[in-house]
Formats: structure tokens, C-alpha cells, sequence
């Protein structure tokens, strides 16, 4: 790789997300940006390496590629435009040049993350263009095929123009609606790459860290909301301890299994000042449930054993996140703190509500954990029904080998 | 960009509902009436009667109609009356249903023009 084709690599990780936002506000046209983007990489190219490598190597693609945006309209000015325009507020002044403003990227996540695209379109929408990957490389993380992903981006882009969804940064008092659908995005591109259930240890990977690289671009663009620092202390956490979850075997090694030994201090601690820092930002208001369950990643991290586990502090902790999100997930999970501290029985009397209510029918952790606190108690003919209906609730075969593994140890 | 508010709503609220709750109801439509049409152009807005007065209308293959009664398609939920109104985009359309009584739930969709 000669020099030019460093730098623009180097211009393509690190400033892909601004060159491509800045355009968008200048074309109000996210297919027509993003073509000329493309060209202005491709033109960069030849140009640099007859010229020499530009000071402000991202500046001279925004220019070059508006540029572009103007030749397209200029030539294609007879022809219809598939989509209308995009709504950009006015008044907001241009940033001809990159700087520290980080408005440019905010404008573009909380575009390609409104709450009126579905979680899908989001994440596609996403990964697409503020990481900048290609369409290809997309539908590769997701497996699916290109046809399909293309698809899913198209509708996405079709839905933004003809829904009028402003490209604009939403104000504080809007942060409430819209903050959620950007970081369930994020959130969603972790656990797909955490998630043992599909694709290569590469993809997954992939997903992790580009998950965390968006986590961390967020919270410097918004350094004091709690829940963005949540968000990443809850996903650092998560990836610090994601070596131990799966054995050389490629099967699942439940929590009080884990060789701590093997977790990743640096990142833990990294973690854990986000969490404190995330819990501070809340001061005098119930944190959101990102630092909640960060709070509670962070109790499980710093534990010298499972055993030795805070579970006072996380069972207040599951109080706090059953307030804020009252879903029978999180009841479920909170049984397990309870059975830590009350026993065994005070948490199936918990999961057997859960399963009367009839919410979790087909959720097959209701059953697995079910089925371990039976064990626990002795019962185990109950606890091998209970095993049997997880196993018929499970597809995944890294979660089936380990239920089958229970139920044979029974 | 105009957008239309759908209400959404269900007969057996209607069935149920005490007179004191009707009352609320049309006094909220009343101020959300008034915001609108002070706010926001192009501003308009009809109240359906209950879904059981409806009457659907489905074509098969060979073209024959057949009609029905009850709102189309037959879920609960059925549009109970709808407002119609510009805003700049989609985040105003959303803060001015916001404003909007919903004992069930509410859709915006944006109206197909021709530019």
C-alpha cells in the first residue's frame, strides 16, 4: 500500500461519518451524497498522488464531493428525482470544514436512527453510512444476502425522504423520544456480534468492536448524557468478559462456570468508570435502564467469585431496572438474585408468576431457569420436564448442547 | 410536507364508555381542534361515526363486489375519525399529535402530493 492509499484509508476510517454527513446536508439527497462521496475517494486517488497528499484530507473530499453533488444536478437537471428532497432545517450554519462541532455526525445517527424506522432499518441504515461499510459487507454481518440487505437500505432511505424525517440534531427536551432508537441500535449490532448463535468468530468480531467504536463516537458527541455512557460502560463490560462465555469446544459456559482469571482487567475497569460516571449524570433521578444494567455488568465483573457476587446490590439494582423497564425479562433475571439471597424456592415462586402470566411462553430461559431452580430444590423429575420444554424452545445448538448437557447431569 | 393524523379506535370503548369520559374526550378533540387550526395550515378534520356503521367493500378475481358490514379489514381497531394538516416534517407532525386524545393510538402518514 503506497502513502495515498494509506491516507485515504486512514480518511475513510476516520472521517467517513463527517465527509458523508456534511454532503448529505449539501445534496438533501442520501443516494446522491453518497455517490458522490464514493467518486471523490476514487477521484482522490489520482489526484493526490500527482498533487501530494492534501493537508486536510477530509475537507478536500467534502469539496471535491460536493462538487460532484453539483455536476450530477447540473447533468440530470431534466430528470425527474426518485425520491423528494431531504428537510433540512435552516439556519443552522454550514460547516464548510471539519472541526470539533460534532454536529455533522449527530445530525446523520439520529437521521439513520429515527424511532419511525424499524430496529433493522436502523442498524442497516447505520453500519451503511456512518461506519461507511458497503452494502456487501452489511448483508455479510447479518447473513443475508445482498439482494436482500440492498433492499432493506433502499426501503430505509425511501421511508426517511417520503416520511419527512428531518436530518437535523433533536433538541434536549427530544432526546427522550429519539436517544432510545439510537442506542437500541447500537445496542443491537453488540448482542448480534456477542450472540454465539450465527456466523464466524470473525463477523462477530466485527460487530463487537464496530458496536463499541459507535458507542464511544456517541459519547464524545454527547458527553453528558447518562445514557449514552451507559450504553458503552454496558457493551465494555459485556466484551471484557466475552472470552470466557464460550469454551474451546464452542460450547456455552454459564456465568459461575467462567475462568475469571481470563477476563479483561483494563476493559472491566474502563467499564466501570463509565458506570460510575453514567450514575453520577443521573444524580437525583432513577438512572436509564442502559446504566442500570451496566451497574449490574459492573457488579458481576469486579466479583472475585460468583459466589462472592454483591447480590444485595444487584437485587436493588434489578428493583431499580424492573421501575424503569417493567418486563418479565428482567423479572426473570432479577429471580436470580433473589435466589441467591432468599433461595431457591423465593425465586421459583417469582418465575412461576412469570410463567403464569403466560408472557414468556416460547422464551426458552423461563424454562431453563425454571428447570435449574427445581434442580436446586431436589425436584428432579420436574426439573427434566422443565429441561425438555427449553430444549424444545431452543434452536440454537450451542444453547442445545448445553441444555442436553444439564439435563443428561440430572 | 401534510401529514394525516389517524385515530384509532375501538366500538367496545365506545360500548363502555361512561358519559363523563365522552365529555373529556370531545372537550380534548375541542382544544386540540383549536390548537390545530391556529398552528398549523391547510388544516382539516372529520369525525367518523362509530366503526359499526361501516360498510366494506371487497373485489374478488372475476371482479364481482362483495360487501360487508363492519370496518375493513375486521380487527379490533378501526379509524374513528382523522385530521389532516402541512408541517415542516416529520418530528412537528409528531410534537403536534402528541397534543391529540388517543384512547387507543394514533398513525401519521404523510399525504401523496405531486410536486
Amino acid at each position: 500500500m503506497d502513502s495515498v492509499e494509506i491516507a485515504l484509508r486512514d480518511a475513510h476510517q476516520r472521517s467517513w461519518a463527517y465527509i458523508l454527513a456534511s454532503v448529505v446536508r449539501f445534496a438533501r439527497d442520501l443516494d446522491l451524497a453518497e455517490d458522490a462521496v464514493q467518486d471523490a475517494f476514487v477521484a482522490a486517488l489520482e489526484s493526490w498522488r500527482r498533487d501530494g497528499i492534501p493537508n486536510a484530507p477530509a475537507a478536500w473530499l467534502i469539496t471535491a464531493a460536493k462538487r460532484k453533488v453539483i455536476d450530477r444536478i447540473r447533468r440530470d437537471a431534466s430528470l425527474d428525482r426518485k425520491l423528494p428532497l431531504l428537510i433540512v432545517p435552516e439556519g443552522e450554519p454550514d460547516m464548510e470544514v471539519p472541526s470539533d462541532i460534532p454536529d455533522e455526525r449527530l445530525r446523520l445517527i439520529f437521521t439513520c436512527c429515527h424511532p419511525a424506522l424499524n430496529l433493522e432499518a436502523r442498524v442497516a441504515l447505520t453500519l451503511r453510512l456512518v461506519c461507511g461499510l458497503t452494502t456487501p459487507e452489511v448483508a455479510r454481518l447479518f447473513v443475508v444476502t445482498e439482494p436482500t440487505m440492498a433492499a432493506r437500505i433502499t426501503r430505509a432511505k425511501k421511508k426517511i425522504a417520503v416520511a419527512g424525517i428531518p436530518y437535523r440534531v433533536p433538541e434536549a427536551h427530544e432526546l427522550p423520544d429519539r436517544l432510545p432508537a439510537v442506542l437500541s441500535a447500537i445496542y443491537l449490532v453488540f448482542t448480534e456480534g456477542h450472540a454465539a448463535s450465527s456466523g464466524t468468530r470473525l463477523i462477530r468480531e466485527e460487530l463487537t468492536t464496530r458496536a463499541i467504536d459507535l458507542a464511544r463516537i456517541l459519547t464524545r458527541l454527547m458527553p453528558d448524557e447518562p445514557e449514552v455512557i451507559g450504553l458503552l460502560a454496558l457493551i465494555t463490560l459485556a466484551d471484557a468478559r466475552s472470552v470466557t462465555r464460550i469454551d474451546q469446544h464452542q460450547q456455552f459456559v454459564p456465568l459461575h462456570e467462567q475462568d475469571r482469571a481470563r477476563w479483561n482487567r483494563e476493559q472491566i475497569q474502563t467499564g466501570t468508570d463509565l458506570v460510575e460516571r453514567a450514575l453520577r449524570l443521573s444524580a437525583n433521578r432513577v438512572p436509564g435502564p442502559f446504566a442500570l444494567q451496566a451497574a449490574i455488568g459492573a457488579l458481576h465483573a469486579e466479583a472475585p467469585t460468583f459466589e462472592e457476587t454483591d447480590w444485595p446490590q444487584v437485587l436493588a439494582l434489578y428493583d431499580l431496572l424492573l421501575e424503569v423497564v417493567p418486563s418479565p425479562v428482567v423479572a426473570l433475571n432479577r429471580s436470580v438474585a433473589i435466589s441467591k439471597i432468599e433461595g431457591p424456592a423465593a425465586a421459583l415462586r417469582i418465575v412461576d408468576q412469570i410463567a403464569d402470566s403466560g408472557a414468556l411462553a416460547t422464551y426458552p430461559f423461563l424454562a431453563a431457569t425454571r428447570a435449574d431452580l427445581l434442580r436446586q430444590l431436589g425436584q428432579i423429575s420436574l426439573a427434566r420436564t422443565a429441561y425438555e420444554t427449553a430444549l424444545s424452545l431452543t434452536t440454537n445448538s450451542i444453547d442445545r448442547t448445553y441444555l442436553r448437557n444439564r439435563l443428561n447431569a440430572l | 410536507m401534510k401529514y394525516m393524523l389517524m385515530i384509532y379506535d375501538r366500538q367496545e370503548l365506545y360500548d363502555t364508555a361512561t358519559p363523563e369520559q365522552m365529555e373529556t374526550a370531545m372537550t380534548q378533540h375541542a382544544d386540540f381542534y383549536r390548537h390545530m387550526s391556529e398552528h398549523f395550515p391547510g388544516f382539516t378534520s372529520e369525525r367518523l361515526q362509530v366503526p359499526n356503521t361501516a360498510t366494506s367493500l371487497t373485489q374478488n378475481a372475476r371482479g364481482d363486489w362483495l360487501i360487508t358490514d363492519g370496518p375493513f379489514p375486521d380487527v379490533k381497531e378501526s379509524i374513528g375519525g382523522f385530521y389532516v394538516f402541512d408541517a415542516n416534517d416529520l418530528d412537528a407532525a409528531i410534537d403536534a399529535a402528541k397534543h391529540c386524545p388517543a384512547w387507543v393510538g394514533l398513525e401519521l402518514r404523510p399525504v401523496f402530493t405531486h410536486e
